[in-house]
């Protein structure tokens, strides 16, 4: 489709040679001549010499069969009113996304996580699309550098559509200062095989047992002046670690065995006061086990509560189940339980059960034993 | 539009004495595109013959389906199965 606009004239008439030389003479550009018969011709003009190429025409007698705009012209005047509301709707749209923050901003920043920062503003209610008018430039500033302790400066600026936060960190070693680091603490039970620290103080050394919560390597040094330090520990330390499972197994288990004997009572109250109890004599069992509803009823106007209680009889059973004929099945159980406590790249070293029987009660344990790097 | 004076051109970049182009100013190309400089006129026009005044002369040009392309004050292009070219 051009731009341009040109217009497309088809004329009939005699002598139209003249009509041409005319338009030269008025220095009127023509495209696209085409004589289609001998008295009918088609041609372009721009839309500018509109008015002159009629006039000539008219002077010279020649009819216009056709005039026919092209280019943008071409268009229907209700795509051309698409046209115009479209160009008007992106121009309020433009007009509007101006009172409105598009994006934020936030540079000179290599410490200080930059979603920290976003999250911290969004606390704050700037975010995107955030009203301009509603955001307080000098409150944000002195905001930040309150809540962050790693800024020693910063200014913040609205630039077009922009919210942009300008941030310089304090210098390297205030940061260190700053930070805190935790000690290496041990999640296992096991034996150090090889123990090598960079950073930090250990009392553990290649052969030695840890507990779970013992602290492996400490993030607190005393350096050469006497002074207690900070510092991020880095140690590399491999060790044998216990993977431990158990289970224990009854031979005499007692089971409970429902009679099918049932006792219900009914309840029902206002406002808390019963006014009507189904069975006052019950038959209190030995030994049962109880379910208890509340319903409140809704048709009602006053607020009626029904309280049901449903008491089962049961009696209880002694079973017996020798050990021998579910070993197997139980030390397979507990395998599998050990082996799922295992992280991914763990080498297992070896692998041990053990049967532990106190008066019938049999107790079943599973250690893997893996090489794992802390 | 044509906004170049092709003859103009061709002057200045290889330096060709003015006297050369006292004469009629027309390029042929392949028979199927005629570009014409100092036009004064249209005498005939139709898909077959088209003629045209020029400052020295005459030219007609005989063809097929003849048209012109473009035509303004001072140049013209023909655009059609072209036969014959005279100048006189």
């Amino acid at each position: 489709m051009k731009i341009k606009s040109t217009y497309k004239f088809k004329i009939q008439g005699m002598n139209q040679e003249d009509f041409f030389n005319k338009m030269l003479i008025k220095k009127i550009n023509i495209t696209n001549i085409h004589r289609i018969s001998h008295n009918e011709t088609d041609f372009y003009i721009e839309q500018k010499n509109i008015k002159k190429t009629k006039k000539i025409l008219q002077q010279n007698n020649i009819k216009i069969l056709q005039l026919e705009p092209q280019g943008i012209l071409k268009l229907k005047s209700l795509m051309r009113l698409g046209i115009l509301i479209g160009l008007f709707l992106s121009t309020l749209f433009c007009i509007f996304a101006n009172f409105f923050i598009l994006k934020i901003d936030i540079q000179g920043i290599n410490f200080i996580d930059r979603n920290e920062i976003l999250k911290y503003l969004k606390q704050e209610k700037i975010e995107l699309f955030s009203l301009k008018s509603s955001i307080n430039l000098d409150e944000i500033e002195l905001k930040l550098f309150e809540n962050f302790n790693y800024i020693s400066m910063v200014s913040v600026a609205q630039k077009g559509m922009s919210l942009i936060i300008n941030i310089k960190e304090k210098n390297l070693t205030d940061i260190q200062k700053l930070m805190t680091y935790n000690d290496i603490v041990s999640d296992f039970d096991g034996k150090i095989t090889n123990i090598e620290v960079f950073n930090g103080q250990t009392n553990f050394k290649i052969g030695d047992l840890v507990k779970y919560g013992d602290v492996l390597v400490s993030s607190q040094i005393v350096d050469s002046e006497g002074n207690t330090k900070n510092v991020k520990p880095i140690a590399n330390i491999t060790a044998d670690v216990w993977i431990s499972e158990r289970l224990n197994f009854s031979e005499n288990k007692i089971v409970q065995e429902f009679t099918g004997n049932t006792q219900v009572i009914k309840r029902m109250s206002i406002w808390n006061i019963p006014f009507f109890v189904s069975r006052n004599n019950l038959i209190i069992f030995d030994k049962y086990e109880e379910e208890h509803f509340f319903n409140k009823l809704k048709n009602t106007i006053l607020p009626i509560t029904i309280e049901t209680r449903i008491l089962k009889e049961y009696v209880e059973k002694s079973i017996y189940k020798s050990f021998e004929s579910v070993e197997e099945n139980l030390k397979k159980e507990c395998k599998q339980n050990a082996l799922q406590k295992l992280k991914n790249n763990d080498i297992i070293k070896e692998e041990s059960c053990s049967v532990v029987n106190n008066n019938g009660v049999y107790s079943i344990c599973y250690i893997i034993t893996v090489n794992r790097k802390i | 539009m044509l906004f170049f004076n092709y003859f103009n051109e061709l002057k200045q970049k290889f330096k060709i004495p003015e006297n050369l182009f006292n004469t009629y100013k027309i390029v042929n190309v392949g028979g199927n595109l005629i570009y014409v400089e100092e036009v004064k006129g249209l005498l005939i026009l139709s898909d077959t013959i088209i003629s045209l005044k020029l400052k020295k002369g005459y030219l007609e040009v005989k063809g097929n389906n003849l048209k012109i392309k473009d035509l303004t004050n001072t140049t013209a292009v023909i655009q059609g199965k072209i036969y014959k070219t005279e100048v006189f």
